[in-house]
């Protein structure tokens, strides 16, 4: 079962600078071939932190554990063995496409770089450029292909930037936070166009979002983060309809929702998420928590375990589970 | 019907294209928009519709080519600085980045006190602190808070301070521009429940912009839908949402994609 | 390594008890002075150093300790008056140009660019030539060229930060336009410009022993740093301490400023980048 996923990752902890406080903590996840995956939690979860500490992208942390793309390891890789996956076996579209892209570099010089370095000629590649365009959905490509990135808005920019991590024709495509900066129609489009071309090419495709409702649309399977921590696994219809955890319960709560009118107020979680150098004890979660008991605050943090169709690291889930029906 | 508090009538802006060119884009064009004194309206719009230029302008932060602006029954739209300054305690405003809003260099007591002693007539020390300290507990912070720097404090929390500064000079009217779009989800949903609370409480009217329709459907009675520089549709936020006349605003309901929740 | 909160190695701490020493001794140098800086004796011509006469003697038999504590009186006073008025105008110019904008800011900032134009080595001979030699001429020289760089550089701020939320909040507010200018405007954009200004005095200091040095500046028998070198010069191989310990006064005093204005740069915010006018 787990010797099919194209990435497995293990035990991940990721740790700044000089601090001996975790950002992301002993985290594990697998991903199919062809899967969506839903990666959602608020800032500080760690969530964007730990896809790019795989990709060997973040300065001066530090990273241990194991993360294996198609059985190799990329922890502690060389460059050279990163540099080959970069961009060509894994995709990374970030959120702001303006600081993705070179604003003195055509939008076809930019997308076709990778592919010229890999040795395809100057009129090949730029011609595979035009083709990513016009797939992405930029009108006139052959045109735009030639034009400068301020030219585009926000919507097409990003696009550009997701015909550059589909350039190499990678097997994982990795979307952090990719449409936060967007209008929310321009946001429907680029969602769906990167979910269509992953079923086009079945690629698997990883979302990091704080946005549920982009999850709740465009995921298979979610992970949801909590102080570097992996609270919850479950599937897309599973966990709206049936949360496996208090604070994933929490998050769908505090939604405003059109329609909804029965509640004056919105329920929220109390107090705020912890501050990476003052980390609660025990469960992390445990200050915020209604359902929290003392084994929670003294017991060591909760480990990840399978329930049903997913993963939960809630020590109090028969209780949550009875008492949020 | 009661007049209105806040009304524009035509408001028109243009913003050029750049040093050289004689090109134009119409951030305003002719809106014309009003709010009850107790209400709470919502301003809805993609990047680019105009909302933040209206809300602007009607603060008087923005001049209008065109059009004119009234308050509580007056015209303001020429008004010069110092006609002004009275109705600055009236109309208050809380801007969308929580961490460009408050200067970095004044505690939080600074920050707060230099709207009271120019407006609330308190030049106590003790009176003042005391307010402040009201204030901070209202909008859910510690009043030791006073003496710390914005800088100590997470998006949500400066926040509520931005929401205690405009708060602290009794304003008959608020305007806020997008004062959630920058926080978590769970921080959102704590800012919106106190903006619930003090419109109930204080009896404030507001103008709430938004991008987020089920904020806006949350927090508003009535909205303004608006696309390029115009008012494409208005009415209470029951009927925009749930019977929508125009095709856009169809759009962007169906767009904003709604959770599946129980 | 990190000795207190703001200072990193040795060499930083030595910069900045040099610097506050250099200002203890502007401020009391003449009380402690030993002898008569412009006493002279010419019966005690080219004494090297000893008990009684810590930097030896001159040409005219006066103490050159003695002289090199006045001496920084004179340089650092000079130094400091500068600066002063350079800030001074640079920053009303700068802040006027940005605030105002359209017309009033192209025409305040070409009137800059003009006076950018000026060699201040030029100008001090010019100066010299046509009021007579001395500080002032040198003093006078250097506010005249330094202003316009402060000026730009106060304009570059104050545009940076005058659109930011918290200025416009404090216009929502009411705040009256001076107060907004010196509660939020300054106090978050000029840090930039108290950096450069300490890393100035370092400059100027150069500057006016340079010119006192080639004549242009303070005159002999002034206790002036540069101009006691000029003076020991001729005699420099067999009265090697006459320009020594000038020479090094110059060279440490300079430093050592530097260093504190690099300090402050860094502890100021991380972020800072120095700008060349």
């Amino acid at each position: 079962m787990q010797s099919m996923n194209i990435l497995e990752v293990e035990s991940l902890s990721v740790r700044f600078g000089e601090s001996s406080a975790k950002a992301v903590e002993e985290i594990s996840f697998g991903l199919a071939k062809g899967e969506t995956l839903g990666i959602a939690g608020e800032s500080g979860s760690g969530k964007t932190a730990s896809i790019l500490s795989i990709l060997g992208l973040l300065q001066r942390a530090t990273v241990e554990g194991s993360a294996k793309f198609e059985g190799q390891e990329l922890i502690g890789a060389g460059n050279k063995l990163l540099n080959g996956i970069r961009g060509k076996r894994i995709g990374l579209v970030l959120q702001d496409p303006f600081a993705a892209l070179d604003p003195v570099q055509t939008v076809g010089h930019q997308i076709s770089e990778g592919l010229r370095a890999s040795g395809w000629s100057k009129k090949r590649a730029m011609q595979h450029a035009v083709h990513l365009l016009e797939e992405v959905g930029v009108p006139s490509a052959s045109e735009r292909v030639n034009a400068y990135p301020h030219q585009f808005s926000g919507g097409m920019r990003q696009r550009v930037v997701i015909a550059m991590a589909l350039a190499q024709d990678p097997d994982i495509l990795i979307a952090d936070e990719p449409t936060t900066a967007l209008d929310v129609r321009i946001q429907k489009q680029v969602l769906d166009l990167m979910k269509q071309q992953c079923e086009n090419r079945g690629m698997s495709l990883v979302i990091i979002t704080h946005d549920l409702s982009i999850i709740s649309h465009y995921t298979d399977r979610i992970i949801i983060m909590y102080a570097g921590k992996i609270v919850e696994e479950s599937t897309r219809l599973k966990l709206f309809d049936r949360p496996l955890h208090p604070y994933t319960q929490g998050l769908l709560d505090c939604l405003p929702q059109i329609g909804n009118n029965e509640n004056e107020y919105l329920k929220t979680i109390r107090g705020q998420p912890p501050i990476l150098g003052q980390l609660p004890s025990g469960c992390r979660f445990h200050p915020r928590c209604s359902f929290a008991e003392s084994a929670c605050m003294h017991g060591p943090n909760p480990p990840l375990i399978p329930i049903k169709w997913g993963h939960s690291a809630c020590i109090q889930l028969e209780k949550f589970l009875r008492e949020s029906q | 019907m009661m007049a209105a508090l806040v009304e524009t009538r035509g408001l028109t802006k243009r913003f050029s294209q750049g040093f050289f060119s004689s090109q134009k884009t119409t951030a305003l064009d002719d809106v014309s928009i009003f709010i009850e004194p107790g209400e709470t309206v919502g301003l809805v719009g993609e990047s680019g519709s105009g909302k933040s230029t209206l809300a602007l302008s009607i603060a008087r932060l923005l001049h209008v080519d065109s059009g004119q602006i009234f308050f509580d029954g007056d015209e303001i739209t020429e008004l010069t600085t110092s006609k002004m300054r009275p109705l600055r305690k009236e109309l208050q405003f809380v801007f969308q980045d929580p961490y460009s809003s408050l200067n970095p260099r004044m505690s939080v007591k600074a920050i707060i006190s230099e709207g009271i002693r120019l407006h609330r007539g308190l030049s106590n020390k003790t009176e003042i602190e005391d307010e402040i300290a009201n204030i901070l507990t209202t909008v859910g912070l510690d009043k030791d808070s006073m003496r710390k720097h914005p800088k100590e404090f997470s998006g949500g929390q400066r926040q509520r301070i931005a929401i205690a500064r405009a708060l602290a000079v009794e304003p008959k009217f608020l305007i806020c521009d997008e004062p959630v779009s920058a926080l978590d989800m769970s921080i959102q949903a704590q800012i919106l429940n106190l903006l619930k609370t003090l419109k109930k409480e204080r009896n404030i009217s507001m103008l709430f912009i938004s991008h987020d329709l089920a904020v806006i459907n949350f927090l508003c009675d009535r909205a303004y839908i608006m696309k390029s520089g115009q008012i494409i549709e208005q009415g209470k936020v029951d009927k925009i949402f749930n019977s929508p006349k125009e095709r856009y605003t169809q759009d962007l309901l169906s767009a904003s994609l709604l959770v599946n929740a129980n | 390594m990190k000795f207190g909160k703001y200072l990193r190695s040795p060499l930083e701490i030595a910069a900045v008890f040099f610097a506050v020493l250099m200002v203890v001794l502007a401020l009391i140098g003449p009380l402690i002075a030993p002898h008569d800086p412009y006493g002279v004796d010419f019966y005690n011509r080219f004494l090297p150093p000893s008990a009684e006469y810590f930097f030896g003697t001159d040409a005219t038999g006066r103490d050159v300790f003695s002289r090199v504590l006045y001496g920084a009186r004179l340089t650092l006073a000079s130094a400091l008056v500068v600066i002063v008025i350079v800030a001074v105008i640079g920053i009303i110019i700068g802040v006027v140009s940005a605030l105002s904008g359209g017309i009033l800011d192209d025409i305040l900032m070409r009137f800059t660019d003009i006076w950018l134009a000026f060699p201040p080595l030029v100008l001090a001979l010019g100066f010299a030539a046509a009021f007579g030699a001395g500080i002032n001429a040198a003093i006078l020289a250097l506010v005249i060229t330094w202003w316009p760089g402060y000026a730009r550089l106060t304009r570059a701020l104050i545009v940076e930060t005058k659109d930011k939320d918290f200025i416009v909040a404090a216009k929502a507010m009411g705040v009256g336009k001076f107060r907004t200018i010196i509660f939020h405007l300054i106090p978050n954009s000029l840090d930039v410009l108290f950096v450069q200004l300490s890393l100035d005095v370092a400059a100027v200091i150069l500057v006016i022993s340079g010119l006192s040095f080639i004549g242009v500046g303070a005159q002999i028998p002034l206790a002036e740093w540069g101009a006691m070198i000029a003076d020991g010069r001729s005699a420099m191989s067999r009265a090697w301490w006459v320009v020594l310990f000038p020479g090094l006064a110059i060279l440490l005093t300079a430093v050592s400023f530097n260093l504190v204005g690099d300090i402050l740069r860094r502890e100021l915010d991380p972020a800072l980048r120095t700008r060349e006018f």
